[in-house]
């Protein structure tokens, strides 16, 4: 990950639901209600570096702490809630069909799996996006090689239904193939 | 027989050994594209060839005069000495092409890596005087245009271009967990997330630069 | 959205052409002429009618100039070549010999010295075509092995390797990044903290509405300042300067040392498999 890397910073703006621990005085307009607190439970969507930050950062204790707060462990400001893109079912639409599943409403999804996967240590999920990025990138590999007007239907929704980063990979599969055609079919 | 062949070594010893021979020649246009495709593949900088670039240097040197004497003496429609112009031209074009690509691709890299070579002792040694000057007057123009711009105009404690204290550092080393394609030369064993992978005699394999890197430097596998 | 990198860190097409045309080939001379030096190895005196060996750039001159007939290499030919294909219809997860440089070679000499072949030409091109495809498709079929840790390619050219190096390179680097975002050694140096969180384990992020409570990994009371966990790149509680030097305009050219970031080295484990073209 590097600091001026633009899909890393754009990634980390993406929004998570979370959900606060305490009430915060002040925080209202998080929520859309400036001048108010943030209560308890309440439901926000955060961008995952402030997501990340106040799920880690525990709150520290007052002074004025009597025997029972001290035995519990300090809490963080709030606590991440699933996804709906790291649901169950979600993630078994995956598993079963890797190929129909749309992911572009999900944009630097990859990344976000990243983040999550290392916040929760979670091999599983990376085990499992692992294997659908591969047949995913093979079928766009596959479709790479075909010129614009050969898309079927089916291959066209495929190839709307592709995440940002894989789109990427899609055009630099294509421009390869595209060079060495074009050198081949030019006389020199 | 045995005579002229020690008449004949002697000859070739008394020439001395000033003259590289053909093969030697030929071995320093294969070492240069060599380098030139190392340099491209691999993500983090080489050190620079420096014996090598002067003797190629140098023999450019000496086919540009080729030219010019020739071109100037050029009074009759010589065809021959033409065709040879011509080839001797396209000769130095090829490997002007090379030597500029090497440069430029390393130039790229130090661009990229400048605060993080400015660094590290190992780092500079692999840079050319050359290079090292132009990286630090190029840093020391961006520094400038930076703080005069805006950086300068930020809090102190945000000003900064070299942190490394948060999550993630601002000095931007190579990536050398990037894939590189290699070719083997024989038989060997690298380890890859402690795993040992068999690698076999003219096998091509694409791994990761890092389990690989000694190899690489040490020049024991082609880099493709 | 990603910055265009192609091919910053790969070869065009021209250039694994330009690598090419160093390859040597057996040309006839038509008349007698003088060589000369070169930076590379000399240019032999040519005579006529005796064969010579001279690198391709240098013969596309001298037959541009009708100086001289090259000599078609012997395996590009229709016999050779429908030999090979064969071979790769045979065995397919396998790659024929083909010479390292075959397909800009032989794009090359039929461009340019399309009179010297003995064979049909249309022939020729045809069955490079067919080749052409059947490796193609056994390449992309190989892909579907990609992992993040390895893959083999043996028996391509360095052309078709060209042809998916940029994809081949992009896809590994993704997976490896994916793998490399769950640690299952602890020699990442971040802090016992973090070892305590991951030997607790969060195990299954998969069950809905479990709210994820990361309070165990770190406590901003009690930090020893090397290690630095991730907190946010805004985050500015620590350091006066002892571990970044301040790099202004002010005057201190002078940059900070020591970093302590988590090194990319360790990676976690990935799955294991290979792709192998025996």
């Amino acid at each position: 990950m590097s600091y001026y890397d633009i899909d890393d910073i754009l990634a980390d703006s993406q929004k998570l639901p979370c959900k606060f621990n305490f009430s915060i005085p002040g925080l209202g307009y998080l929520n859309g209600r400036p001048g108010e607190p943030i209560k308890e439970d309440n439901k926000v969507e955060l961008p995952l570096w402030l997501a990340e930050i106040l799920a880690i950062c525990a709150a520290q204790g007052d002074d004025t702490a009597n025997s029972e707060v001290e035995n519990k462990q300090p809490q963080a400001f709030i606590r991440l809630i699933e996804p709906e893109f790291f649901s169950k079912q979600f993630l078994n639409f995956i598993k079963s069909d890797p190929l129909r599943i749309n992911l572009s409403p999900y944009n630097f999804y990859y990344k976000i799996v990243s983040k999550w996967s290392y916040m929760f240590n979670d091999t599983e999920l990376t085990d499992l996006i692992s294997k659908m990025f591969v047949s995913r990138a093979s079928e766009i590999n596959a479709l790479s090689y075909k010129s614009n007007d050969q898309f079927n239907g089916d291959n066209q929704e495929f190839l709307n239904s592709l995440e940002n980063s894989e789109r990427d990979l899609f055009k630099i599969s294509h421009t390869s193939y595209k060079d060495i055609k074009n050198w081949f079919i030019e006389k020199q | 027989m045995d005579f002229s062949d020690i008449l004949n070594e002697f000859k070739s010893a008394a020439v001395g050994p000033k003259e590289e021979s053909e093969n030697d020649r030929d071995e320093d246009l294969r070492k240069i594209s060599e380098v030139w495709i190392k340099e491209k593949s691999v993500p983090e900088l080489l050190p620079y060839e420096n014996k090598l670039m002067d003797r190629l240097l140098e023999r450019m040197r000496k086919q540009i005069e080729f030219i010019e004497i020739n071109s100037i003496e050029l009074q009759q429609d010589e065809r021959e000495i033409k065709l040879l112009l011509v080839i001797v031209e396209n000769e130095l074009d090829r490997v002007q092409f090379l030597i500029r690509s090497y440069i430029r691709t390393r130039l790229l890299k130090i661009d990229k890596f400048s605060i993080f070579i400015r660094s590290d002792k190992e780092e500079l040694a692999k840079l050319s005087p050359n290079e090292t000057a132009y990286m630090e007057k190029h840093l020391q123009l961006l520094m400038d245009l930076y703080n005069s711009q805006f950086l300068g105009r930020l809090p102190e404690n945000l000003q900064a271009l070299d942190e490394v204290a948060g999550g993630i550092s601002m000095v931007e080393k190579p990536d050398y967990g990037r894939p590189i394609f290699i070719k083997c030369n024989r038989d060997r064993q690298v380890v890859i997330d402690d795993e040992a992978v068999d690698l076999s005699r003219n096998g091509i394999y694409v791994l990761r630069y890092s389990a690989v890197s000694d190899l690489v430097k040490a020049g024991e596998v082609m880099v493709l | 959205m990603t910055s265009f990198k192609f091919p910053s860190f790969g070869f065009t097409t021209n250039e694994i052409s330009f690598l090419a045309e160093q390859e040597t080939i057996t040309i006839l001379p038509r008349y007698t002429m003088n060589g000369t030096r070169l930076i590379g190895a000399k240019m032999q005196n040519l005579r006529a009618m005796q064969r010579q060996d001279v690198p391709i750039w240098l013969a596309l001159i001298l037959k541009s100039q009708d100086k001289c007939n090259v000599v078609i290499p012997d395996w590009l030919t229709v016999n050779y070549l429908k030999q090979r294909y064969d071979e790769e219809v045979k065995e397919p997860n396998k790659f024929s010999e083909l010479p390292w440089h075959w397909l800009p070679i032989s794009k090359i000499l039929l461009d340019k010295c399309s009179d010297d072949f003995l064979d049909h030409l249309y022939e020729i091109r045809s069955v490079l075509q067919d080749l052409r495809e059947v490796r193609q498709l056994k390449a992309r079929k190989g892909i579907k092995e990609l992992n993040g840790v390895y893959l083999q390619l043996d028996g391509l050219s360095l052309m078709e390797i060209n042809e998916i190096r940029p994809f081949i390179i992009e896809s590994m680097n993704k997976l490896r990044l994916l793998s490399q975002s769950v640690r299952t050694d602890q020699l990442a140096g971040v802090g016992e903290d973090e070892a305590q969180q991951s030997v607790q384990g969060k195990g299954n992020a998969i069950d809905s509405e479990i709210s994820y409570d990361d309070s165990q990994i770190y406590r901003t009371t009690n930090e020893d300042s090397n290690s630095k966990p991730s907190s946010s790149r805004f985050d500015r509680t620590t350091t006066a300067g002892n571990e970044s030097g301040i790099y202004s305009s002010a005057n201190t050219t002078r940059i900070g040392a020591t970093d302590d970031r988590m090194d990319d080295a360790d990676e976690s484990e990935d799955s294991d498999i290979e792709y192998r073209i025996h």
